[in-house]
Protein backbone atom coordinates (compact mmCIF):
# COMPACT_ATOMS: atom_id res chain seq x y z
CA UNK A 1 0.00 0.00 0.00
CA UNK A 2 0.86 3.64 -0.92
CA UNK A 3 2.05 5.79 2.18
CA UNK A 4 -1.19 7.34 4.00
CA UNK A 5 -0.02 10.81 3.68
CA UNK A 6 0.04 10.97 0.05
CA UNK A 7 -3.28 9.05 -0.05
CA UNK A 8 -4.70 11.58 1.91
CA UNK A 9 -4.10 14.16 -0.62
CA UNK A 10 -5.60 12.00 -3.60
CA UNK A 11 -8.85 11.10 -1.67
CA UNK A 12 -9.98 14.78 -1.41
CA UNK A 13 -11.11 15.68 -4.85
CA UNK A 14 -12.96 11.90 -4.93
CA UNK A 15 -14.86 12.55 -1.42
CA UNK A 16 -14.65 16.54 -0.87
CA UNK A 17 -17.24 17.22 -3.09
CA UNK A 18 -19.72 15.17 -1.64
CA UNK A 19 -18.72 16.14 1.64
CA UNK A 20 -18.91 19.75 1.04
CA UNK A 21 -22.36 19.87 -0.73
CA UNK A 22 -23.92 17.52 2.26
CA UNK A 23 -22.15 20.13 5.41
CA UNK A 24 -23.87 23.21 3.44
CA UNK A 25 -27.46 20.79 2.69
CA UNK A 26 -27.73 19.45 5.97
CA UNK A 27 -25.55 21.87 8.27
CA UNK A 28 -26.81 25.38 7.24
CA UNK A 29 -30.51 24.62 7.61
CA UNK A 30 -30.19 22.61 10.85
CA UNK A 31 -28.05 25.75 12.40
CA UNK A 32 -30.65 28.35 10.91
CA UNK A 33 -33.16 25.95 12.03
CA UNK A 34 -31.60 26.12 16.00
CA UNK A 35 -32.15 29.73 15.00
CA UNK A 36 -35.26 29.60 14.17
CA UNK A 37 -36.34 28.03 17.28
CA UNK A 38 -34.83 30.82 19.23
CA UNK A 39 -37.65 33.12 17.78
CA UNK A 40 -40.98 33.80 17.99
CA UNK A 41 -41.24 34.46 14.29
CA UNK A 42 -44.94 33.76 12.90
CA UNK A 43 -45.21 32.91 8.86
CA UNK A 44 -46.56 35.92 7.89
CA UNK A 45 -44.98 38.40 9.32
CA UNK A 46 -41.92 40.29 7.78
CA UNK A 47 -39.06 38.11 8.71
CA UNK A 48 -37.19 41.30 9.98
CA UNK A 49 -40.05 41.85 12.76
CA UNK A 50 -39.06 38.52 14.29
CA UNK A 51 -38.70 38.40 18.51
CA UNK A 52 -35.74 36.89 20.04
CA UNK A 53 -37.01 34.81 22.64
CA UNK A 54 -33.80 32.78 23.65
CA UNK A 55 -34.93 29.24 25.67
CA UNK A 56 -38.59 30.63 25.15
CA UNK A 57 -39.83 28.16 22.99
CA UNK A 58 -38.37 25.38 25.24
CA UNK A 59 -39.28 26.30 28.26
CA UNK A 60 -43.21 26.29 27.27
CA UNK A 61 -42.32 22.78 25.05
CA UNK A 62 -40.32 21.01 28.35
CA UNK A 63 -41.95 22.96 30.92
CA UNK A 64 -44.72 21.03 31.29
CA UNK A 65 -47.43 24.09 30.51
CA UNK A 66 -47.92 22.54 26.88
CA UNK A 67 -50.17 19.46 27.42
CA UNK A 68 -49.94 18.89 23.68
CA UNK A 69 -45.82 18.40 23.08
CA UNK A 70 -45.73 15.45 26.14
CA UNK A 71 -48.62 13.99 24.27
CA UNK A 72 -46.72 13.89 21.06
CA UNK A 73 -43.93 12.54 22.81
CA UNK A 74 -45.86 10.03 24.20
CA UNK A 75 -47.60 9.10 20.80
CA UNK A 76 -44.39 8.87 18.89
CA UNK A 77 -42.53 6.50 21.24
CA UNK A 78 -45.99 4.23 21.02
CA UNK A 79 -45.96 4.83 17.15
CA UNK A 80 -42.31 3.24 16.63
CA UNK A 81 -42.16 0.86 19.28
CA UNK A 82 -45.59 -0.64 17.28
CA UNK A 83 -43.95 0.00 13.73
CA UNK A 84 -40.47 -1.55 14.93
CA UNK A 85 -42.53 -4.52 16.82
CA UNK A 86 -44.58 -5.32 14.25
CA UNK A 87 -41.90 -4.93 11.54
CA UNK A 88 -39.58 -7.07 12.87
CA UNK A 89 -41.90 -9.63 13.88
CA UNK A 90 -43.31 -9.75 10.27
CA UNK A 91 -39.41 -8.89 9.17
CA UNK A 92 -38.48 -12.00 10.21
CA UNK A 93 -41.64 -14.53 9.50
CA UNK A 94 -41.18 -13.29 5.66
CA UNK A 95 -37.63 -13.82 5.98
CA UNK A 96 -38.07 -17.21 7.42
CA UNK A 97 -40.44 -18.31 4.96
CA UNK A 98 -38.58 -16.90 1.94
CA UNK A 99 -35.58 -18.37 3.13
CA UNK A 100 -37.25 -22.02 3.40
CA UNK A 101 -39.13 -21.28 -0.35
CA UNK A 102 -37.47 -22.25 -3.59
CA UNK A 103 -40.03 -22.20 -6.18
CA UNK A 104 -41.74 -19.02 -6.47
CA UNK A 105 -39.21 -17.15 -4.33
CA UNK A 106 -39.07 -14.05 -6.81
CA UNK A 107 -42.50 -13.70 -6.95
CA UNK A 108 -43.12 -13.12 -3.42
CA UNK A 109 -40.45 -10.93 -3.17
CA UNK A 110 -41.80 -8.59 -5.64
CA UNK A 111 -45.02 -8.56 -4.29
CA UNK A 112 -43.56 -8.02 -0.68
CA UNK A 113 -41.42 -4.84 -1.77
CA UNK A 114 -43.96 -3.63 -3.60
CA UNK A 115 -45.44 -0.86 -0.80
CA UNK A 116 -41.82 0.37 -1.31
CA UNK A 117 -42.45 1.28 -4.98
CA UNK A 118 -45.23 4.00 -3.58
CA UNK A 119 -45.05 7.17 -1.97
CA UNK A 120 -46.28 7.40 1.58
CA UNK A 121 -48.19 9.90 1.04
CA UNK A 122 -50.01 7.55 -1.43
CA UNK A 123 -49.94 4.42 0.43
CA UNK A 124 -51.45 6.33 3.53
CA UNK A 125 -54.50 7.46 1.84
CA UNK A 126 -55.03 3.91 0.08
CA UNK A 127 -55.18 2.57 3.64
CA UNK A 128 -57.57 5.12 4.37
CA UNK A 129 -59.77 3.89 1.18
CA UNK A 130 -59.64 0.80 2.89
CA UNK A 131 -60.18 1.47 6.49
CA UNK A 132 -62.85 3.47 5.85
CA UNK A 133 -65.90 2.50 7.47
CA UNK A 134 -69.19 2.87 5.32
CA UNK A 135 -67.58 1.60 2.09
CA UNK A 136 -64.04 0.41 3.45
CA UNK A 137 -63.06 -3.42 1.91
CA UNK A 138 -61.79 -4.25 6.10
CA UNK A 139 -65.17 -3.62 6.93
CA UNK A 140 -66.77 -5.14 4.15
CA UNK A 141 -64.97 -8.53 5.04
CA UNK A 142 -65.40 -7.46 8.76
CA UNK A 143 -68.74 -7.61 8.40
CA UNK A 144 -69.49 -11.30 6.34
CA UNK A 145 -66.71 -12.54 8.50
CA UNK A 146 -67.83 -11.43 12.16
CA UNK A 147 -70.31 -9.27 11.57
CA UNK A 148 -68.48 -6.77 13.03
CA UNK A 149 -68.39 -2.68 12.02
CA UNK A 150 -65.44 -1.36 13.33
CA UNK A 151 -64.30 2.25 13.38
CA UNK A 152 -60.47 1.62 12.67
CA UNK A 153 -59.78 5.82 13.10
CA UNK A 154 -61.27 5.92 16.00
CA UNK A 155 -59.89 7.62 18.61
CA UNK A 156 -59.16 4.80 20.64
CA UNK A 157 -58.21 2.80 17.17
CA UNK A 158 -56.51 5.33 15.15
CA UNK A 159 -52.83 4.97 16.57
CA UNK A 160 -53.05 1.07 15.94
CA UNK A 161 -54.30 1.41 12.66
CA UNK A 162 -51.59 3.84 11.30
CA UNK A 163 -49.01 1.93 12.74
CA UNK A 164 -50.19 -0.82 10.67
CA UNK A 165 -49.58 0.96 7.85
CA UNK A 166 -46.29 1.61 9.56
CA UNK A 167 -45.33 -1.69 9.34
CA UNK A 168 -46.54 -2.30 6.25
CA UNK A 169 -44.78 0.83 4.50
CA UNK A 170 -41.04 -0.96 6.78
CA UNK A 171 -41.28 -4.26 7.30
CA UNK A 172 -40.20 -5.22 3.45
CA UNK A 173 -36.70 -3.30 4.24
CA UNK A 174 -36.51 -5.15 7.77
CA UNK A 175 -37.46 -8.03 5.69
CA UNK A 176 -34.92 -8.31 2.85
CA UNK A 177 -32.31 -7.21 5.51
CA UNK A 178 -32.85 -10.31 7.42
CA UNK A 179 -33.75 -12.60 4.60
CA UNK A 180 -29.85 -11.49 3.45
CA UNK A 181 -28.87 -12.11 6.67
CA UNK A 182 -30.17 -15.67 7.04
CA UNK A 183 -28.38 -16.12 3.70
CA UNK A 184 -24.84 -15.45 4.44
CA UNK A 185 -25.04 -17.51 7.74
CA UNK A 186 -23.01 -20.32 7.47
CA UNK A 187 -24.07 -24.14 6.81
CA UNK A 188 -22.58 -26.10 9.21
CA UNK A 189 -23.80 -25.74 12.70
CA UNK A 190 -27.45 -26.02 11.35
CA UNK A 191 -26.61 -29.51 9.83
CA UNK A 192 -24.55 -30.29 13.47
CA UNK A 193 -27.83 -28.95 14.79
CA UNK A 194 -29.88 -31.39 12.58
CA UNK A 195 -27.61 -34.33 13.20
CA UNK A 196 -28.02 -33.94 16.69
CA UNK A 197 -32.19 -34.00 16.27
CA UNK A 198 -33.10 -30.22 17.08
CA UNK A 199 -36.28 -28.83 16.69
CA UNK A 200 -37.01 -26.15 14.65
CA UNK A 201 -37.56 -23.55 17.38
CA UNK A 202 -34.48 -24.77 19.14
CA UNK A 203 -31.97 -24.25 15.72
CA UNK A 204 -34.22 -21.11 15.61
CA UNK A 205 -33.47 -19.43 19.28
CA UNK A 206 -30.19 -20.93 19.51
CA UNK A 207 -27.99 -20.73 16.76
CA UNK A 208 -30.46 -18.20 14.39
CA UNK A 209 -31.00 -15.97 16.18
CA UNK A 210 -27.89 -15.67 18.05
CA UNK A 211 -25.78 -15.34 15.11
CA UNK A 212 -28.48 -12.66 13.65
CA UNK A 213 -27.89 -10.77 16.77
CA UNK A 214 -25.58 -7.98 15.28
CA UNK A 215 -28.01 -7.51 12.27
CA UNK A 216 -31.31 -7.56 14.59
CA UNK A 217 -29.75 -4.85 16.58
CA UNK A 218 -29.06 -2.47 14.15
CA UNK A 219 -32.34 -3.07 11.90
CA UNK A 220 -34.03 -2.34 15.23
CA UNK A 221 -32.03 0.96 15.45
CA UNK A 222 -32.70 2.05 11.71
CA UNK A 223 -36.54 1.27 12.05
CA UNK A 224 -37.12 3.23 14.97
CA UNK A 225 -35.30 6.00 13.87
CA UNK A 226 -36.99 5.71 10.63
CA UNK A 227 -40.36 5.83 12.14
CA UNK A 228 -39.77 8.40 14.63
CA UNK A 229 -39.85 11.40 11.59
CA UNK A 230 -42.96 9.25 9.76
CA UNK A 231 -44.90 11.56 8.23
CA UNK A 232 -46.52 11.38 5.02
CA UNK A 233 -48.66 8.22 5.60
CA UNK A 234 -50.10 9.61 9.13
CA UNK A 235 -50.53 13.01 7.75
CA UNK A 236 -52.92 11.80 4.92
CA UNK A 237 -54.92 8.95 7.47
CA UNK A 238 -55.51 10.90 9.99
CA UNK A 239 -53.71 14.28 10.38
CA UNK A 240 -52.79 13.72 14.10
CA UNK A 241 -56.04 13.19 15.04
CA UNK A 242 -58.81 12.73 15.84
CA UNK A 243 -57.66 15.45 18.58
CA UNK A 244 -54.49 14.32 19.43
CA UNK A 245 -54.59 10.18 19.24
CA UNK A 246 -51.93 9.99 16.41
CA UNK A 247 -50.22 13.81 16.86
CA UNK A 248 -46.60 12.08 16.46
CA UNK A 249 -43.56 14.64 17.03
CA UNK A 250 -43.81 15.34 13.40
CA UNK A 251 -47.50 15.81 12.99
CA UNK A 252 -47.41 18.32 16.47
CA UNK A 253 -44.48 20.14 14.31
CA UNK A 254 -46.64 20.61 11.43
CA UNK A 255 -49.59 21.81 13.41
CA UNK A 256 -47.59 24.47 15.30
CA UNK A 257 -45.92 25.84 11.50
CA UNK A 258 -48.22 25.24 9.20
CA UNK A 259 -51.07 23.48 9.76
CA UNK A 260 -53.24 25.40 13.09
CA UNK A 261 -50.76 27.98 13.68
CA UNK A 262 -48.45 29.53 12.03
CA UNK A 263 -45.77 29.86 14.71
CA UNK A 264 -42.61 28.65 13.03
CA UNK A 265 -40.26 29.43 16.00
CA UNK A 266 -42.22 27.04 18.49
CA UNK A 267 -42.44 24.17 15.57
CA UNK A 268 -38.91 24.68 14.82
CA UNK A 269 -38.00 24.18 18.57
CA UNK A 270 -40.49 21.23 18.42
CA UNK A 271 -37.92 19.87 15.38
CA UNK A 272 -34.60 20.18 16.86
CA UNK A 273 -36.25 18.36 19.49
CA UNK A 274 -36.72 15.39 17.61
CA UNK A 275 -33.57 15.93 15.92
CA UNK A 276 -31.85 15.48 19.42
CA UNK A 277 -33.62 12.18 20.26
CA UNK A 278 -32.92 10.51 16.72
CA UNK A 279 -28.87 11.54 17.12
CA UNK A 280 -29.40 10.08 20.36
CA UNK A 281 -30.31 6.81 19.09
CA UNK A 282 -28.07 7.31 16.26
CA UNK A 283 -25.05 7.14 18.58
CA UNK A 284 -26.41 4.32 20.41
CA UNK A 285 -26.60 2.97 16.25
CA UNK A 286 -22.65 3.78 15.56
CA UNK A 287 -21.57 2.14 18.85
CA UNK A 288 -23.52 -1.18 18.41
CA UNK A 289 -21.99 -0.78 14.62
CA UNK A 290 -18.60 -0.75 15.53
CA UNK A 291 -18.85 -3.71 18.39
CA UNK A 292 -20.22 -5.04 15.31
CA UNK A 293 -17.50 -5.13 13.06
CA UNK A 294 -14.98 -5.72 15.68
CA UNK A 295 -16.23 -9.05 17.08
CA UNK B 1 -47.57 -36.34 7.26
CA UNK B 2 -45.97 -33.59 9.48
CA UNK B 3 -43.54 -32.56 6.60
CA UNK B 4 -47.01 -31.94 4.19
CA UNK B 5 -48.19 -30.30 7.19
CA UNK B 6 -45.35 -27.86 7.47
CA UNK B 7 -45.32 -27.47 3.56
CA UNK B 8 -49.24 -26.62 4.14
CA UNK B 9 -48.49 -23.88 6.42
CA UNK B 10 -46.10 -22.73 4.68
CA UNK B 11 -48.20 -21.78 1.80
CA UNK B 12 -50.54 -20.26 4.27
CA UNK B 13 -48.08 -18.18 5.16
CA UNK B 14 -47.00 -17.10 2.16
CA UNK B 15 -49.88 -16.03 1.03
CA UNK B 16 -50.93 -14.34 3.88
CA UNK B 17 -47.64 -12.09 2.95
CA UNK B 18 -48.98 -11.62 -0.28
CA UNK B 19 -52.07 -10.62 0.60
CA UNK B 20 -50.86 -7.90 3.19
CA UNK B 21 -48.45 -6.36 1.07
CA UNK B 22 -50.01 -6.67 -2.30
CA UNK B 23 -53.52 -6.21 -1.45
CA UNK B 24 -53.55 -2.38 -1.03
CA UNK B 25 -51.85 -2.09 -4.59
CA UNK B 26 -54.29 -4.30 -6.23
CA UNK B 27 -57.41 -2.11 -4.89
CA UNK B 28 -55.91 0.95 -5.54
CA UNK B 29 -55.77 -0.44 -9.28
CA UNK B 30 -59.45 -1.60 -8.77
CA UNK B 31 -60.48 1.60 -7.35
CA UNK B 32 -58.94 3.75 -10.06
CA UNK B 33 -61.02 1.74 -12.48
CA UNK B 34 -64.74 1.87 -11.10
CA UNK B 35 -67.04 4.20 -11.93
CA UNK B 36 -68.91 6.44 -8.79
CA UNK B 37 -71.17 4.23 -8.25
CA UNK B 38 -69.54 1.25 -7.72
CA UNK B 39 -66.89 2.82 -5.52
CA UNK B 40 -68.66 2.47 -2.37
CA UNK B 41 -69.85 -1.44 -3.12
CA UNK B 42 -66.27 -3.07 -2.24
CA UNK B 43 -68.16 -6.29 -2.36
CA UNK B 44 -68.68 -5.68 -6.11
CA UNK B 45 -65.71 -7.51 -7.12
CA UNK B 46 -66.74 -7.62 -11.01
CA UNK B 47 -68.04 -4.78 -12.93
CA UNK B 48 -67.41 -2.70 -15.70
CA UNK B 49 -64.26 -1.15 -15.86
CA UNK B 50 -63.79 2.77 -16.90
CA UNK B 51 -60.87 5.21 -17.95
CA UNK B 52 -63.13 7.79 -16.63
CA UNK B 53 -60.67 8.41 -13.37
CA UNK B 54 -57.23 8.78 -15.73
CA UNK B 55 -58.93 11.02 -18.15
CA UNK B 56 -59.93 13.03 -15.43
CA UNK B 57 -57.25 13.18 -13.27
CA UNK B 58 -54.76 13.98 -16.60
CA UNK B 59 -56.92 16.51 -18.30
CA UNK B 60 -59.66 18.08 -15.81
CA UNK B 61 -56.55 18.30 -12.97
CA UNK B 62 -53.75 18.86 -15.14
CA UNK B 63 -51.91 15.77 -13.72
CA UNK B 64 -49.40 16.09 -16.89
CA UNK B 65 -47.71 18.98 -15.75
CA UNK B 66 -47.04 17.36 -12.37
CA UNK B 67 -45.71 14.23 -13.94
CA UNK B 68 -43.33 16.82 -16.18
CA UNK B 69 -41.84 18.41 -13.12
CA UNK B 70 -41.78 14.87 -11.19
CA UNK B 71 -39.65 13.94 -14.39
CA UNK B 72 -37.40 16.67 -14.31
CA UNK B 73 -36.83 16.82 -10.75
CA UNK B 74 -36.29 13.14 -10.36
CA UNK B 75 -33.42 12.92 -13.06
CA UNK B 76 -32.43 16.21 -12.25
CA UNK B 77 -31.40 14.63 -8.83
CA UNK B 78 -30.91 11.41 -9.53
CA UNK B 79 -27.72 12.28 -12.10
CA UNK B 80 -26.50 14.87 -9.36
CA UNK B 81 -26.47 12.15 -6.32
CA UNK B 82 -25.28 9.82 -8.44
CA UNK B 83 -21.99 12.29 -9.71
CA UNK B 84 -21.55 13.41 -6.13
CA UNK B 85 -22.00 9.87 -4.24
CA UNK B 86 -20.69 7.15 -6.58
CA UNK B 87 -17.40 9.34 -6.59
CA UNK B 88 -17.43 9.52 -2.79
CA UNK B 89 -18.42 6.02 -2.00
CA UNK B 90 -14.76 5.32 -4.68
CA UNK B 91 -12.87 7.75 -2.49
CA UNK B 92 -13.70 5.73 0.71
CA UNK B 93 -13.61 2.60 -0.16
CA UNK B 94 -10.01 2.81 -2.46
CA UNK B 95 -7.90 5.04 -0.09
CA UNK B 96 -6.94 5.41 3.07
CA UNK B 97 -6.75 8.30 5.12
CA UNK B 98 -6.91 10.44 8.20
CA UNK B 99 -10.72 11.23 9.30
CA UNK B 100 -12.73 8.50 6.64
CA UNK B 101 -13.91 6.99 9.36
CA UNK B 102 -15.35 10.65 10.11
CA UNK B 103 -16.60 11.36 6.92
CA UNK B 104 -18.37 7.45 6.70
CA UNK B 105 -19.56 8.41 9.79
CA UNK B 106 -21.10 11.70 8.76
CA UNK B 107 -22.59 10.10 5.79
CA UNK B 108 -24.21 7.34 7.81
CA UNK B 109 -26.22 10.34 10.03
CA UNK B 110 -26.68 12.49 7.33
CA UNK B 111 -28.66 8.80 6.13
CA UNK B 112 -30.39 9.08 9.69
CA UNK B 113 -31.33 12.04 9.81
CA UNK B 114 -35.17 13.26 10.26
CA UNK B 115 -35.72 15.31 7.07
CA UNK B 116 -38.79 16.68 7.78
CA UNK B 117 -37.42 18.91 10.56
CA UNK B 118 -35.95 20.77 7.65
CA UNK B 119 -38.99 21.91 6.50
CA UNK B 120 -39.25 25.14 8.23
CA UNK B 121 -35.65 25.92 7.67
CA UNK B 122 -35.81 25.08 3.61
CA UNK B 123 -39.08 27.14 3.63
CA UNK B 124 -38.14 30.29 5.13
CA UNK B 125 -34.54 30.15 3.75
CA UNK B 126 -35.74 29.55 0.05
CA UNK B 127 -38.72 32.16 0.86
CA UNK B 128 -35.82 34.80 1.44
CA UNK B 129 -34.03 33.63 -1.94
CA UNK B 130 -36.91 33.63 -3.82
CA UNK B 131 -36.40 29.85 -4.91
CA UNK B 132 -39.78 28.64 -3.52
CA UNK B 133 -41.79 26.23 -5.82
CA UNK B 134 -39.07 25.65 -8.46
CA UNK B 135 -37.71 22.15 -10.05
CA UNK B 136 -33.87 23.81 -8.54
CA UNK B 137 -34.30 23.40 -5.40
CA UNK B 138 -36.39 20.09 -5.03
CA UNK B 139 -33.61 18.99 -7.18
CA UNK B 140 -31.06 20.42 -4.61
CA UNK B 141 -33.10 19.28 -1.56
CA UNK B 142 -33.32 15.79 -2.46
CA UNK B 143 -29.55 15.51 -2.08
CA UNK B 144 -30.22 15.85 1.55
CA UNK B 145 -31.28 11.83 1.34
CA UNK B 146 -29.97 10.25 -2.12
CA UNK B 147 -26.65 11.58 -1.88
CA UNK B 148 -25.89 9.49 1.64
CA UNK B 149 -27.85 6.60 0.09
CA UNK B 150 -25.56 6.66 -3.23
CA UNK B 151 -22.79 6.76 -0.95
CA UNK B 152 -23.71 3.88 1.36
CA UNK B 153 -24.89 1.80 -1.26
CA UNK B 154 -21.99 2.22 -3.82
CA UNK B 155 -19.53 1.76 -1.46
CA UNK B 156 -20.70 -2.13 -0.80
CA UNK B 157 -20.24 -2.42 -4.95
CA UNK B 158 -16.52 -1.18 -4.97
CA UNK B 159 -15.23 -3.04 -1.84
CA UNK B 160 -16.72 -6.10 -3.95
CA UNK B 161 -14.44 -5.37 -6.79
CA UNK B 162 -11.10 -6.25 -6.85
CA UNK B 163 -8.40 -4.01 -6.86
CA UNK B 164 -6.71 -5.64 -9.35
CA UNK B 165 -8.58 -4.88 -12.12
CA UNK B 166 -7.77 -0.80 -11.28
CA UNK B 167 -3.89 -1.75 -10.34
CA UNK B 168 -3.38 -3.43 -13.49
CA UNK B 169 -4.79 0.13 -15.13
CA UNK B 170 -2.43 2.16 -13.71
CA UNK B 171 0.20 0.20 -14.29
CA UNK B 172 -0.75 0.74 -18.21
CA UNK B 173 -0.22 4.40 -17.48
CA UNK B 174 -4.21 5.48 -16.82
CA UNK B 175 -4.07 7.91 -15.05
CA UNK B 176 -6.87 7.42 -11.47
CA UNK B 177 -9.62 9.18 -13.43
CA UNK B 178 -9.43 7.13 -16.75
CA UNK B 179 -8.67 3.58 -14.59
CA UNK B 180 -12.04 4.59 -12.59
CA UNK B 181 -13.78 5.68 -16.06
CA UNK B 182 -13.26 2.76 -17.63
CA UNK B 183 -12.36 -0.16 -15.45
CA UNK B 184 -14.34 0.43 -12.38
CA UNK B 185 -17.29 2.07 -13.73
CA UNK B 186 -18.36 -0.44 -16.31
CA UNK B 187 -17.52 -3.51 -13.56
CA UNK B 188 -19.92 -1.53 -11.17
CA UNK B 189 -22.59 -1.87 -13.67
CA UNK B 190 -25.85 -3.44 -12.30
CA UNK B 191 -25.13 -1.70 -8.26
CA UNK B 192 -25.05 1.46 -10.48
CA UNK B 193 -28.54 0.78 -12.15
CA UNK B 194 -30.00 -0.37 -8.89
CA UNK B 195 -28.91 2.55 -6.75
CA UNK B 196 -29.83 5.11 -9.81
CA UNK B 197 -33.40 3.30 -9.93
CA UNK B 198 -33.50 3.59 -5.92
CA UNK B 199 -32.69 7.15 -5.86
CA UNK B 200 -35.29 7.67 -8.93
CA UNK B 201 -37.66 6.15 -7.04
CA UNK B 202 -36.84 7.69 -3.45
CA UNK B 203 -37.27 11.71 -5.21
CA UNK B 204 -39.88 10.45 -7.50
CA UNK B 205 -42.26 9.59 -3.96
CA UNK B 206 -41.05 12.13 -2.11
CA UNK B 207 -43.66 14.35 -0.37
CA UNK B 208 -42.61 15.98 2.44
CA UNK B 209 -40.62 18.41 1.14
CA UNK B 210 -42.77 19.04 -2.05
CA UNK B 211 -45.51 19.55 0.17
CA UNK B 212 -44.56 22.16 1.97
CA UNK B 213 -41.92 24.13 -0.58
CA UNK B 214 -44.12 23.74 -3.69
CA UNK B 215 -47.40 25.40 -4.31
CA UNK B 216 -47.89 25.18 -8.90
CA UNK B 217 -45.40 25.62 -10.94
CA UNK B 218 -42.82 22.55 -9.85
CA UNK B 219 -45.48 20.72 -7.51
CA UNK B 220 -44.78 17.06 -8.40
CA UNK B 221 -47.21 14.06 -8.59
CA UNK B 222 -47.75 12.88 -5.20
CA UNK B 223 -48.69 16.01 -3.92
CA UNK B 224 -51.19 15.99 -6.36
CA UNK B 225 -53.22 14.24 -3.65
CA UNK B 226 -54.00 17.34 -2.35
CA UNK B 227 -56.80 18.39 -5.39
CA UNK B 228 -58.77 15.19 -4.57
CA UNK B 229 -59.34 16.24 -1.16
CA UNK B 230 -61.99 18.39 -1.75
CA UNK B 231 -64.80 19.46 0.78
CA UNK B 232 -67.18 17.39 -0.06
CA UNK B 233 -64.71 14.66 0.49
CA UNK B 234 -62.19 12.37 -1.34
CA UNK B 235 -62.70 11.49 -4.75
CA UNK B 236 -61.39 8.40 -4.03
CA UNK B 237 -61.62 7.10 -7.96
CA UNK B 238 -59.10 10.15 -9.51
CA UNK B 239 -56.99 9.59 -6.46
CA UNK B 240 -56.58 5.91 -7.08
CA UNK B 241 -55.98 6.70 -10.59
CA UNK B 242 -53.24 9.32 -9.69
CA UNK B 243 -51.49 6.54 -7.51
CA UNK B 244 -51.47 4.32 -10.08
CA UNK B 245 -49.82 6.40 -12.20
CA UNK B 246 -47.51 7.59 -9.70
CA UNK B 247 -46.80 3.77 -9.24
CA UNK B 248 -46.18 3.04 -12.80
CA UNK B 249 -42.83 4.09 -13.83
CA UNK B 250 -41.38 2.35 -10.51
CA UNK B 251 -43.21 -0.86 -12.12
CA UNK B 252 -42.13 -0.72 -15.61
CA UNK B 253 -38.75 -0.04 -14.31
CA UNK B 254 -38.81 -2.85 -11.47
CA UNK B 255 -40.45 -5.65 -14.39
CA UNK B 256 -37.41 -4.41 -16.30
CA UNK B 257 -34.43 -5.26 -13.72
CA UNK B 258 -35.83 -6.84 -10.62
CA UNK B 259 -33.36 -9.37 -10.70
CA UNK B 260 -30.45 -6.28 -10.62
CA UNK B 261 -32.83 -4.79 -8.06
CA UNK B 262 -33.75 -7.35 -6.00
CA UNK B 263 -29.66 -8.14 -5.30
CA UNK B 264 -29.30 -3.83 -4.60
CA UNK B 265 -31.89 -4.26 -1.88
CA UNK B 266 -29.81 -7.55 -0.65
CA UNK B 267 -26.59 -5.58 -0.97
CA UNK B 268 -27.62 -2.53 0.52
CA UNK B 269 -29.23 -4.63 3.58
CA UNK B 270 -26.38 -7.07 3.81
CA UNK B 271 -23.76 -4.28 4.85
CA UNK B 272 -25.72 -2.83 7.15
Amino acid sequence: MTKRSTVHGAALPWVAPCAVVLCLLILIPAAFLLYVSLTGYELGFPWAERPFVGMGNYQELLGGSDYEFWVSVRRSVSYASLVTGGSLLLGMGVALLLNATGRGRTFVMLVVIMPLAISHAIGGLMWKLMYNVEFGVLNHVFGILFGLKVNWLSDANALYATAVVGVWMAAPFVALFFLAGLQSLPRGPFEAARVDGASWWQTFRHLTLPMLRPIVLVVTLFTVIDALRSFGAIYLLTEGGPGVATLVLPLYMYRTGFGYSNILGKGSAIAFVLILLTMALAGILVRMMRQAREA
Amino acid sequence: MRRQLLAAMRWVGLAAVVLFFGFPIVWMLLTSLKERVHLYQPGQLFFPPTLDNYTAALVKYGILDYIWNSVIVATGNTVLSLALGVTAAYGLSRFAFRGRDTVALGILLARLFPTITLVIPFFVLAFLLRILDTHFLLILIYLTFNVPFVVWAMRAYFQDIPKEIEEAALVDGCGRLAAFLRCILPAARPGLFATGVLCFILAWNEFNYALFLTSRAAKTVPTAIAFFRTERGILWGEVSALGVIAILPVLVIAALGHKVLLRGFSVEGSQQ
